[in-house]
């Protein structure tokens, strides 16, 4: 297992922009979101992050991704609520004279759907777009304390190392003659005492290690730290947070004044 | 309750003294490592398994250290592979600072004695409540009240199918699984914890 990155690295305006020009646009799509419970709005704002991901070179990515994560926990949503909601009434489809899909159910899915890719589209749009590093060199800006920056941005680097650990741990427990392939799921909870204890060994021998190597570099020094890779506001921030701001305003206000509610599709 | 807590740093001062050290911090990448793993090894498994590094950090080093493992581990999630695992750091970090809390109480102790096993078993019953308590709210508005396990939506489909409302549905689904999702867990955690040699324990309250 290697960590795999969200991150997709191109040149495009999108990449440019300071995450804090992100994080601002993300909230913007997402309060519209959480605020209204109407579908439209929901799917115009997921729709305007598609845009912005194209903006970015990236919109292959983002949807496909999202799809990929979104689609096998929706299966079993829309199944569940279509058959079993109890605010259904209306039969769609009917499989069995007591067992049929519901139209209530099944748009109350649809409208989670929409929902959660408009409340975190944007959030995965900033994650797509931006590097790690530039991430925490903007949230240490924004008033993050290094002492949390720091273990977040270095489990990059340990989460693999603490996988090849498992992959040698294994591999002396079996040669010690534990049992680790073809068992049941009780016999597999226990192999978690065996296989973590000497995990989490080395893992404090490696802390020990680590923090005299920070102490060594000033960690806990009281001097302002500078970053190798600056962030900073530019002309163009300033112009995307005014454009989408505007954008969502104006979609939002326009939806919910022309499309009368409740909707004439029962949305 | 922060008179209390003060109360208690100043009783047991070497444990508050430990957590915001720099091997403390140092700890936290660690923890997060041990929480990623254990969530890959327990796939297959009917449980989650992924708060046994928050659980972890809490008992050994202290409940701040367990409560920014928890939410550091979520959003290390997000940025990485789960782009909807953000809400869950709440979760996450609550569990990691109880089990903290309750180490620090002197509820978890390193002896395999009938009261103790009794007292683990109490102090998951509280995680699961708390888990339960936290995270129904949120599948409820996000996922309508699935959790994305089969089991679990399963037993959350028959509650329906009986004719229950979403929330009490999702609630008691989510609580028979985190019931047994945080017995399992906390009992492995304390486990792998009476077996951590005590000379390295010894070096870390000096």
């Amino acid at each position: 297992m290697s960590v795999r990155l969200s991150f997709v690295p191109r040149s495009s305006p999108i990449h440019t922009l300071d995450p804090r020009t992100k994080l601002i646009l993300w909230v913007t799509a997402a309060v519209p979101a959480i605020v209204s419970n109407s579908i439209l709005v929901c799917l115009a704002v997921f729709s305007l992050t598609v845009i912005l991901s194209a903006v970015g070179k990236v919109a292959l990515p983002y949807v496909k991704n999202l799809a990929k994560i979104i689609i096998p926990v929706f299966i079993p949503i829309f199944l569940i609520q279509g058959l079993f909601n109890p605010a259904g009434k209306t039969p769609v489809l009917f499989i069995t004279s007591w067992l049929y899909f519901k139209r209530e159910g099944l748009v109350f899915a649809a409208v989670l759907l929409a929902r959660l890719l408009a409340i975190f589209g944007g959030g995965y749009l900033l994650t797509l777009t931006t590097r790690p590093g530039d991430l925490m060199a903007s949230m240490q800006k924004i008033g993050l304390p290094l002492k949390i920056a720091y273990p977040l941005f270095s489990a990059f680097q340990i989460v693999p190392m603490i996988d090849s650990r498992l992959q040698s741990v294994r591999q002396a427990q079996m040669s010690r003659g534990l049992k680790l392939e073809d068992i049941g799921v009780i016999q597999r909870l226990r192999t978690y005492v065996p296989l973590i204890t000497p995990l989490l060994m080395g893992a404090i021998e490696e802390a020990y290690r680590r923090s005299i190597a920070l102490e060594a570099r000033g960690f806990s020094s009281r001097i302002k730290k500078t970053f190798l890779r600056d962030v900073r506001f530019h002309r163009i921030d300033f112009c995307f947070i005014a454009a989408t701001v505007l954008v969502v305003v104006m979609l939002t206000s326009v939806i919910i004044t022309v499309v009368p509610h409740p909707n004439p599709w029962g949305l | 309750m922060t008179l209390w807590l003060k109360k208690m740093a100043e009783s047991r001062p070497s444990r508050l003294r430990i957590e915001f050290s720099t091997f403390g911090i140092a700890m936290i990448p660690l923890m997060i490592g041990i929480n990623i793993v254990s969530s890959y090894l327990a796939s297959g498994t009917p449980i989650w398994a992924d708060t046994l590094g928050s659980m972890l950090a809490g008992i050994i080093i202290g409940p701040i250290n367990g409560l920014v493992v928890g939410i550091l581990t979520n959003v290390f999630k997000w940025i990485t592979f789960d782009p909807f695992a953000l809400p869950y750091a709440i979760v996450n970090a609550a569990i990691g600072l109880i089990a903290g809390i309750c180490a620090l109480l002197g509820l978890v102790r390193k002896e395999t004695t009938a009261p103790q096993v009794a007292r683990t078993f109490g102090i998951s019953i509280v995680l699961a409540v708390v888990a339960t308590l936290i995270s129904t709210p949120l599948n409820v508005s996000l996922w309508g009240g699935s959790t994305g396990k089969v089991w679990v939506d399963a037993i959350f489909a028959a509650f329906m199918a009986g004719g229950w409302q979403v929330f009490p549905a999702s609630m008691a689904a989510e609580f028979i699984s985190d019931i047994t999702d945080k017995i399992i867990t906390f009992f492995i955690a304390w486990l792998i914890y009476t077996r951590v040699p005590l000379q390295f324990i010894k070096t870390l309250r000096r």
